[in-house]
């Protein structure tokens, strides 16, 4: 197991030698603003506090649920897993992927593990999943793209396979989609090839009617699609990575003119525009999340940023603090008052309309958090989170 | 994600942990910068405020070097320069020890501070075999029949990737000195200087692709062009298709009629491979240029894995990595990424920043000039600062 940096560690062995000599007391709980469990809980409580570092604490060991009302729960995964993604179409349809092909699915009761799709190939890491309904389920794994019209199953789902335009090597890396239309993000090698492709759906065929859009990114300064979120069925944002050893993370607005070309005059193409914005950072931009009224990014060192539905015409993102410097992988939300971050050492953010708050998880104790990557919801009550070897859970109760 | 080494990190944060305990003075030392605010836990100014009565014994923050450290002009920390392995202060402050391309370009090396003094490193293959410094270091010893493998090492025929003798599959040939493969040589066909007669056979019509020339060691001997195979086995007959196959692309026939490349895997200039190389079967969860998937190049720094040079062989002091098909970053031991940016790498200094001290937001402001020392906040008993 590697060994990773611990600021917190840092702080927990200060403050615990601190906090031991102190006689004064301990330190109050400080109540958050509102009664939400949320904030409520992952104030300070002793007797919640997160055990030394030198507990000895592992994930078999940690409490199932923190004060947060984060818990762990049973997954047939073991740390050599990194769960990449996490989607579904409702509290008991819900799907996760990850390392060694790796294809989880949850019916409101367990999680189950799929037998592995039959493929001749390398044990590549499935780096999205994207469920619009039960019976419309895609997934990338490797070069191709999978789809399925519903869970029969570990050993009954029926998978069909499509490969999108490209050279061999370019790999889809993420999915979104909105009201049909779908947004397929892809990494490459050579800077030939469409980073994004926009279709409308699956049928017998495959990708149906796919759009390759040649100009996301600017040639070789990017390797393409790290993240990106359907807003709408117009609109698609998207973050990118640098190309080795250009600087410079990317994101991008790509949207229909008129929104409503789809529906319009068949023999009048949609017209897909782009924009690049400015992130107002040169750090990378791992996880990306939208609706109506506003964006969120979430990346490297904490990196927050939002860009509301008024601000899109000046093209820059806000800043927005952040109280922690773990990179953030993932970003999810239901609300402008409910947004969920997720990142290295077991963070796990929550805003609250004003604030981002660092929330108490099962997995604090541990002397090598893992990380984690994606959070999904079907509800502000009904929140998964992915990681290394790990499935959360918060259902608003608490333990 | 920030690695640096665990060791120095603990030793910082156990170290600090100690000193608030144990101080006499209520100021908090290696004070932790706002950037982290946990919520489980109080502050480190509360913890810090608490005394501890009855401790006799206190330690105060200082500013004297250590012995062996010194405060140098040209670097920015206090006590952050060891005279005797300081490349840019070797033996005293301002003495440099050359590691420039231009110096390593011309000497074949690059010098070092050991011991308080420059000393000459070769670099790549390279020796130092006459033990002069004007020359640097003059000898290839993985070419060198005086030197081959090592200085001293002498090869009775020739010297090639520093071992003597010719590679597997080749024959030393003392008329020129050099290796040949008598299989396929038209002038050294079957034995050394045999040169291979004229072609007198009839002409081959070109869209056979075919060749009369020295094959297994006999001359004028009818077989495929470079690269082509003849696997329907028909050259010789009545209307034969010649050499129809590809066998630098083919994976059916890769590198020779009939070997079949693995599933997945790709023919490439006659060897099998996998789209992601080598790493397709075997590394595919842990190759930074094939992350969990061909072509997935993580990102980052990446200068201490693909542009190290004589001056420095880990100028990121980190590199990407990938984690069970998922990419990080790792950093050197002692480095950290306190900026959250890995395209600059681990660019903090975890043993001589002042204001990262053996962890990330770690200041050393005890007092004026208050230095870091090995990844800790440098302290002596309150007795000898007085």
């Amino acid at each position: 197991m590697s060994t990773r940096l611990k600021i917190g560690a840092i702080l927990l062995s200060t403050l615990g030698a601190a906090m031991a000599c102190a006689s004064q007391g301990e330190p109050e709980a400080v109540p958050g603003p509102e009664e939400k469990l949320l904030d409520r809980d992952a104030s300070t409580d002793p007797a919640d506090a997160t055990p030394p570092v030198d507990a000895g604490a592992d994930r078999l060991d940690a409490a199932p649920c923190a004060a947060s009302g984060l818990c762990t729960v049973p997954v047939p995964i073991d740390e050599r897993i990194n769960v990449t993604s996490v989607s579904g179409s409702g509290a008991n349809d819900v799907w996760a992927v990850g390392t060694e092909r790796t294809i989880l699915h949850y019916d409101g009761v367990a999680w189950e593990k799929a037998t592995a799709i039959e493929y001749d190939a390398s044990a590549f890491t499935m780096r999205a999943v994207w469920a619009s309904a039960p019976d419309d389920v895609w997934l990338t794994d490797g070069p191709l793209l999978r789809h399925t019209t519903g869970w029969k199953g570990p050993n009954d789902t029926e998978w069909t396979s499509a490969a999108l335009a490209g050279s061999l090597t370019v790999s889809p890396s993420s999915i979104s989609g909105k009201d049909g239309r779908v947004f397929v993000g892809r990494h490459f090698f050579s800077f030939r090839d469409a980073a994004l492709v926009i279709a409308d759906g699956w049928d017998d065929a495959g990708v149906r009617d796919p759009i390759y859009m040649l100009n996301v990114g600017t040639s070789r300064a990017t390797s393409g699609i790290w993240s990106l979120a359907a807003t709408s069925a117009g609109e698609v944002w998207i973050t990118m990575v640098p190309a080795v050893p250009n600087p410079g993370a990317q994101v991008f607005r790509v949207y229909l003119e008129t929104e409503d070309a789809g529906g319009g005059d068949a023999a009048v193409p949609p017209v897909w525009k782009l924009e690049q914005h400015d992130s107002r950072t040169p750090k990378n931009l791992y996880g990306v999340w939208g609706d109506e009224t506003a964006v969120w990014m979430v990346g490297e060192g904490g990196t927050i940023r939002r860009m509301t539905r008024e601000r899109v015409a000046t093209r820059v993102f806000e800043i927005v603090p952040a109280p922690g410097i773990a990179d953030l992988r993932g970003v999810y939300g239901f609300a402008g008052d409910d947004i969920w971050a997720v990142g290295d050492d077991a963070t796990v953010l929550h805003w609250d309309g004003d604030t981002w708050t660092a929330l108490a998880t099962p997995l604090d104790g541990m002397s090598d958090k893992p990380r984690l990557f994606s959070v999904w919801g079907s509800g502000p009550n009904d929140v998964w989170i992915g990681g290394n070897g790990v499935m959360l859970h918060y259902t608003g109760v608490a333990p | 994600m920030r690695r640096p080494s665990f060791s120095a990190t603990s030793a910082a944060a156990l170290s600090l942990g100690a000193i608030v305990a144990c101080s006499t003075t209520a100021r908090p030392i290696g004070e932790i910068a706002d950037i982290v605010t946990p919520p489980q836990l109080g502050s480190t100014e509360q913890s810090a405020d608490a005394s501890v009565p009855g401790a006799s014994v206190g330690l105060c923050p200082s500013n004297e070097c250590p012995a062996g450290r010194v405060t140098c002009p040209n670097n920015p920390f206090p006590c952050a320069v060891d005279l005797s392995s300081d490349d840019e202060n070797c033996g005293a402050c301002g003495v440099r020890c050359p590691t420039d391309s231009a110096f390593s370009a011309r000497f074949n090396g690059t010098m070092r501070c050991i011991g308080g003094t420059c000393q000459l490193t070769c670099t790549g293959t390279f020796a130092d075999c006459n033990g002069r410094l004007d020359d640097g270091c003059e000898v290839d010893i993985s070419a060198d029949k005086a030197h081959c493998g090592g200085c001293g090492i002498v090869c009775d025929t020739v010297c090639q990737y520093g071992a003597c003798g010719c590679p597997p599959g080749m024959t030393y040939c003392e008329y020129d000195g050099q290796c040949h493969r008598l299989t396929r040589d038209n002038d050294n066909c079957g034995a050394c200087a045999h040169v291979c007669p004229p072609d007198t056979g009839p002409p081959l019509p070109p869209e056979l692709k075919a060749s009369r020339t020295c094959r297994g060691g006999e001359c004028n001997t009818l077989g495929c062009n470079s690269g082509l195979g003849d696997c329907n086995n028909d050259l010789l007959e009545p209307g034969s298709d010649g050499c129809e196959t590809n066998t630098r692309t083919d994976p059916n026939n890769c590198g020779g009629c009939g070997s079949v490349c693995a599933p997945g895997e790709v023919c490439l200039f006659g060897e099998c491979k996998c789209l992601c190389g080598s790493s397709c079967f075997t590394a595919i969860n842990t190759d930074p240029y094939n992350c969990g998937t061909c072509g997935l190049k993580c990102p980052g720094d990446w200068r201490s894995l693909e542009f190290t040079n004589a001056a420095s062989l880990d100028p990121a002091h980190g590199r990407p990595t990938c984690e069970q098909g998922v990419c990080g970053y790792a950093c050197s031991p002692n480095w950290a990424d306190c900026d959250g940016d890995i395209e600059n790498g681990c660019e903090t200094d975890l043993l001589e920043d002042p204001l990262n001290c053996g962890g990330c937001g770690v200041r050393c402001d005890g007092i004026e000039g208050h230095a870091c020392v090995d990844g800790e906040c440098l302290m002596k008993s309150c007795e000898e600062v007085k």
